[in-house]
């Protein structure tokens, strides 16, 4: 009866489960496996997030995401939105440098240089293709983040003629107005610059000479201009008795040598270069124009040199011939004045035609 | 019926006519007087002082050939006009039309004035003479200021006033309108009569003609 009473227990027990066997222990192994898993499913699910924004963000482009492209020799960096314009804009500038850089690779791409565009406005491609057109890709707006050669000849420019100088092949309305600014300036040096003499040309254009004369700048007839342009208390001591001897006698030869003595940093900018800055853009594109390719890797290296060295190795040829052969061009332009004077003449015969309504129009015949 | 309104206009108008034919003949002479004779003067600049005389002379020739077509018709208060078998509106167009001719008077004047003075300059290489283009422009100016002076005359006293004061009413009343405007809403603030000015210098303004530089040399 004991036998049975505990058979019967055992039983209960075997079907209850109370009874099981021990699982096995797990090891050390099994526990950096299970945790090696858990690692990649992680990683796994982590990817997939990851892909996910990206798959977004290639769909809907953030102003913030960055995006990388390229452009003939230049690797463009925009914001992803406007890479596309980027490149466009880069590329049709490109088109316009191309001609002059003889080997593009040599030239920029292993400068490294990158074009970036990191304004907030919408890029309008036509405006950034103008502003890098044709060499202005030396400087401006920020657009390259980094230039090596190229930026340091845009700042060696800039110094040397005292602002951003735009390489920029002016368009038809300007090379009227390049034409204009050398028959109507009245300095001796533009004067003598267009009977022939290169010295002056440059001279004009205030390059190629570190302290350039500025007699040749101005008429004896400005002297007393320039003179009441002076502060008093500007004028050295030494200088108040021939100030006053020039005020009061009016001799050319006296102001001569009152205004030779001042301080050159007093005199300078009263008396500006004869030829705006905008001459010395246009010489210098024709410069590159005429050494063609290659001409602005000869423009660029060597930071030693002046300006007119560097037109010079640009252009390939003599300076005289290079000045001479600029204002020939520019002189050979002229000025077309037909088409101001047709618009004249047809708003005037329009407004003749408008005031005959009113006119026949009157009331004085109205009896009443 | 033109050829005696034109007989009409001529008598009329002649004795205002004489001076400024005279002047219009001399202006392109002494304008360039001494220009090229030295390097001091050979330069556009020594130009300058003379430029602003040009469109004054045609406003001049203008409005007072104008104000002299119309004088003996406000005088004799229309009656003549109105015994003519003619309209209103024809009338008043065959008398601006006779003024186109009486025009050409000092046109001719001025044209023969400038040829002569470009005859005896000595031009700087790179400029030259325009003696045919100034005196054409010289005659459209003139045809713009005959023509408004004309529209003016055309009417009474009492139109001429209503335009005028309508034109100051207008800028009065629209300056302040504008300054409310940017000052509620914050639209930007417009200088009506800078604007109105503009459109009338800029071409196709009636006066675009007049601006600009007036020069019988240049490049």
């Amino acid at each position: 009866m004991q036998r049975m009473g505990a058979a019967f227990v055992g039983l209960l027990l075997v079907a209850s489960g109370a009874v099981a066997q021990e699982p096995p222990r797990p090891t050390l192994a099994d526990v950096e496996r299970a945790h090696d898993a858990l690692d990649e499913a992680q990683a796994a699910a982590n990817l997939a997030r990851v892909e996910a924004t990206r798959t977004n963000r290639a769909a809907n482009p953030s102003e913030t995401d960055i995006a990388f492209g390229t452009a003939g020799p230049f690797r463009v960096i925009a914001a992803a939105p406007r890479l596309a314009d980027a490149e466009a804009a880069v590329l049709e500038a490109w088109s316009k440098l191309e001609p002059y850089v003889g080997d593009p690779r040599a030239a920029f791409q292993e400068n490294a240089i990158l074009v970036r565009w990191s304004g907030d406005a919408p890029i309008d491609v036509a405006r950034v293709a103008r502003d890098f057109e044709p060499w202005s890709v030396l400087v401006r707006r920020g657009l390259f983040a980094h230039l090596d050669a190229a930026e340091a000849v845009g700042r060696e420019l800039s110094s040397q003629l005292g602002q951003i100088l735009r390489i920029r092949r002016l368009g038809r309305i300007q090379e009227e107005w390049v034409y204009r600014a050398l028959m109507v300036s009245p300095a001796v040096v533009v004067g003598e610059c267009l009977a022939g003499d290169p010295s002056a040309c440059w001279g004009a254009l205030g390059i190629g000479t570190e302290d350039p004369d500025w007699k040749a700048w101005v008429r004896p007839s400005e002297y007393s201009n320039i003179l009441a342009r002076i502060p008093r208390d500007q004028v050295p001591d030494r200088l108040q008795v021939e100030r006053e001897r020039c005020i009061t006698s009016g001799l050319d030869a006296v102001c001569e040598s009152f205004l030779s003595g001042l301080p050159p940093d007093l005199l300078r900018p009263l008396i500006p270069v004869p030829l705006p800055i905008d001459l010395s853009m246009d010489l210098l594109a024709f410069a590159m124009e005429t050494g063609g390719r290659g001409s602005f890797e000869r423009l660029a290296p060597g930071l030693d040199r002046d300006l007119r060295a560097r037109m010079v190795d640009a252009s390939q040829t003599d300076p005289d011939e290079l000045i001479l052969a600029w204002v020939d061009e520019a002189i050979g332009r002229g000025v077309d004045r037909g088409p101001d004077s047709r618009r004249r003449r047809s708003s005037a015969l329009l407004w003749y035609v408008l005031f005959m309504i009113p006119a026949a129009r009157g009331t004085r015949w109205r009896l009443s | 019926m033109f050829r005696r309104v034109l007989e009409i206009s001529w008598e009329s108008s002649r004795v205002a006519l004489f001076p400024l034919t005279v002047a219009s003949f001399g202006l392109p002479l002494a304008s360039v007087q001494g220009f090229g004779a030295s390097p001091e003067v050979s330069n556009l600049a020594s130009l300058d002082p003379w430029l602003p005389l040009y469109p004054l002379l045609a406003l001049a020739v203008g409005f007072s050939l104008a104000l002299s077509v119309w004088n003996w018709d406000h005088q004799a208060e229309h009656i003549y006009s109105l015994t003519l078998p003619i309209s209103r509106a024809g009338w008043a167009v065959e008398k601006m039309s006779t003024g186109v001719v009486l025009l050409m008077i000092p046109f001719f004047a001025f044209m023969l004035g400038a040829y002569l003075a470009t005859a005896t300059l000595t031009i700087p290489a790179g400029l030259h003479a325009y003696p045919m283009d100034l005196s054409l422009r010289f005659f459209y100016a003139s045809l713009v200021s005959y023509s408004l002076m004309f529209a003016l005359a055309a009417g009474s006293v009492r139109t001429a006033l209503l335009i005028l004061g309508g034109a100051l009413g207008f800028f009065v009343v629209g300056q302040a309108i504008a300054a409310f405007a940017s000052m509620v809403f914050g639209v930007p603030d417009i200088f009506l009569f800078g604007a109105f000015v503009e459109l009338l210098n800029n071409w196709p303004g009636p006066l675009h003609v007049f601006l600009g530089d007036w020069l019988l040399v240049d490049v």
